[in-house]
């Protein structure tokens, strides 16, 4: 035992300073003992994050950049104007948002990620409807098409996340969502290509996969459903 | 108001968050965890296999404890989570911000290191006396493993029994009186300086003073031990206040937890806990100890008074009560109450001084537990927190801090070391 001169305090025989003033303890008596355990863990609760954001995005943008800048630069020297690497370049770039969107967002990043992925590959879609010159479908194609498949996998991803979706039930709204956007899709083509409102295909995929989502849906409890609902509306 | 339980243990079960939980989900963050911890030092080393199936044992018993956190529409919640609570090797930064992504989305952690055990809690789940309460169960349970017989006495719950719903009953409401509004003055006050430490940093530095040594010095002056610690941490943040020649000295407020069980009978486990704010103000002059000590001990006698903290309560409880509030989307919600926060809570008062009382656990156990320990999570708002609690022989009190400087503890144990109170200190950066 050891006491600190200046604060006049008793300390454990194994300190080598005053942890309230900081001095040295030098007691010839009783040698600090370096082998002695100590009362608390040396090692730190770090927040540690599995996976390096900068890292990825550095590499992400290097791997990308580099191409969509030699193909800039070749199409520039040896073409006349900005023509086709303009395509590769939209193509790298959409495929740069992919990569790197989910990382933006320090929490909940999948739904935001899906909406700016979303709207890029649009943009990208009607830079090639533009560039291209054949005009008329992106706004009757491309457009609803995107548009619906991301409104579902925002929604079944926005459940997910709330945990009000979980195992078997995640399962059953995907099966519910591809039925659901084989039918948009099928209604969508058709309208585009025979323009009238006319399901045929897409039935065949609905009729199963729905059936599928009812037994998926069935096996967890329905109960379940009513019970989070009413938790989350609780005033 | 009941809690809202489901009977089938496969649903998820919710349990509202009561009226001071409600607060910590809103202001949490990395810089302020809310996480307070009660570790107990035994005599022999810890076997983490048997500790875990010990905790295995007694979360079952705590159904309250073993929750995640959610975001409602309009509120937060608890639900129910039949996971695994996985124990940890301790480290040595305590009350670091439990993040929903660790531990299975688990409130609490239970950690060891040789020969201790510590819990660490959100302060949604449970306030001092709830943590103590299962750090207690949970060592008899572990003894019991080893062979021990342990009774169920001094608060120590047994785990085959089924744990009663009025112990995750919001005790708040009945114990709160409406008819007398009560307003809280707010002023600001006095805060601690220094450099502050990296992020998810917490330097501890523990006091352990022989509970007899402190008894000559309260009864010389008729005081309570709360009262006489708060009123040296009083003196001794007010002498560092002065030596640092503010133009306008600042009141010194510290906050003091007050534990609501003591004044209405309930089993409950959950918060149950308001406090009072004792200060000292120097712009009426520079007070004395003795003047400082009576003037804490009539203030405490004035205000712990059953009457007075059934009002408060209300007045706390007004708030979320009021229906525009309660209809207030939680996102929209969050902002006011964090906006009202940063006005009304740390910045009226100083520090935090929180007292768990005399721990007393059946004879049998005492020859199994060296010590019991508190911590509280020192955050950014104040930088310096103190936790005491008395067990056997000796009053540990910890002073947790998120700065580089140890001043304000080196005033206040070199202040009872004048005195004539003999201390013996650890820290956690030896
Ligand atoms: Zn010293």
């Amino acid at each position: 035992m050891s006491y600190c001169v200046n604060c006049g305090v008793k300390l454990n025989h194994n300190v080598s300073s005053c942890p309230l003033c900081g001095v040295e303890i030098i007691n010839p008596a009783d040698p600090i003992d370096q082998t002695a355990e100590k009362i608390f863990p040396q090692s730190r609760d770090v927040h540690k994050d599995s996976f390096d954001k900068s890292l990825w995005i550095k590499m992400v943008t290097t791997v990308l950049g580099l191409p969509m800048l030699l193909s800039i630069t070749i199409n520039t020297i040896f073409g006349n104007g900005l023509n086709w690497s303009l395509y590769v370049t939209g193509t790298l770039g959409i495929i740069w948002v992919w990569l790197v969107s989910p990382f933006l967002f320090k929490r909940s990043f999948m739904a935001r990620s899906v909406v700016i992925d979303a709207v890029f590959l649009l943009g990208f879609l009607y830079l090639i409807e533009y560039l291209s010159h054949s005009q008329g479908w992106f706004f009757s194609l491309a457009f609803p098409i995107i548009g619906t498949f991301t409104i579902l996998l925002l929604i079944i991803v926005i459940l997910i996340k709330r945990k009000i979706l979980k195992e078997l039930h995640i399962v059953a709204s995907i099966f519910l969502g591809i039925g659901i956007f084989c039918v948009i899709l099928n209604g969508i083509i058709n309208f585009h290509a025979l323009r009238m409102l006319k399901l045929d295909w897409s039935l065949l995929v609905l009729i199963p996969f729905t059936a599928f989502a009812l037994i998926a849906a069935l096996l967890q409890q329905r109960r379940w459903i009513v019970e989070e609902l009413k938790h989350w509306f609780h005033v | 108001m009941k809690p809202f339980i489901n009977n089938d243990q496969n649903f998820s079960r919710l349990y509202r968050l009561d009226n001071a939980a409600n607060l910590y989900p809103v202001i949490r963050g990395r810089k302020r965890p809310g996480v307070f911890r009660v570790s107990a030092d035994l005599y022999d080393s810890i076997q983490p296999p048997i500790l875990q199936q010990a905790l295995d044992i007694t979360l079952k018993r705590f159904p309250g404890f073993s929750v995640n956190l959610r975001a409602g529409l309009f509120w937060y919640y608890f639900v129910h989570s039949s996971e695994q609570l996985i124990i940890q090797e301790d480290v040595s930064n305590p009350c670091k911000d439990i993040s929903s992504s660790e531990n299975n989305g688990f409130l609490m952690r239970v950690r060891y290191h040789k020969n201790r055990i510590a819990v660490e809690f959100f302060h949604s789940v449970t306030d001092g006396a709830g943590a103590m309460t299962f750090l207690k169960t949970l060592i008899a349970q572990y003894l019991t493993l080893l062979g021990h017989q342990i009774p169920h006495s001094q608060d120590i719950l047994d785990c085959i029994e089924l744990p009663p719903p009025e112990e995750s009953q919001d005790s708040f409401r009945p114990f709160a009186e409406f008819s007398a509004p009560r307003k809280r003055q707010i002023l600001r006050a006095y805060h601690i300086k220094g450099s502050l430490l990296p992020t998810h940093s917490l330097r501890t530095i523990t006091g352990i003073i022989p509970i007899d040594a402190l008894q000559i010095e309260t009864r010389k002056m008729g005081v309570s031990i709360t009262e006489y610690l708060v009123a040296a941490y009083l003196f001794t943040l007010n002498k560092i206040q002065l030596s640092e020649e503010p133009r306008r000295p600042l009141p010194i407020k510290i906050q003091v937890p007050v534990n609501l069980r003591h004044f209405h009978k309930t089993n409950t486990l959950r918060n149950f806990s308001a406090f009072v704010m004792p200060g000292i103000d120097p712009a009426h002059g520079i007070y004395s100890f003795d003047e400082t000590l009576i003037l804490v001990h009539h203030f405490m006698h004035f205000e712990v008074t059953e009457k007075l903290l059934r009002t408060q309560v209300a007045e706390n409880l007004r708030t979320a009560m009021n229906p525009f509030i309660r209809i207030m989307p939680l996102f929209i919600k969050k902002h006011l109450i964090k906006t009202i926060y940063k006005y009304v809570g740390p910045s009226s008062f100083t520090s935090t001084i929180s007292n768990l009382g005399v721990v007393k656990v059946p004879k049998i156990m005492e020859r199994h537990v060296k010590a019991f320990n508190v911590t509280l999570g020192a955050t950014r708002d104040t930088n310096v927190s103190c936790g005491l609690l008395g067990y056997k022989d000796n009053i540990r009190i910890c002073f947790s801090r998120v700065i580089e400087e140890a001043h304000v503890e080196r005033e206040f144990f070199t202040f009872l070391v004048k005195m004539g109170i003999p201390i013996a200190v650890e820290s956690n950066q030896e």
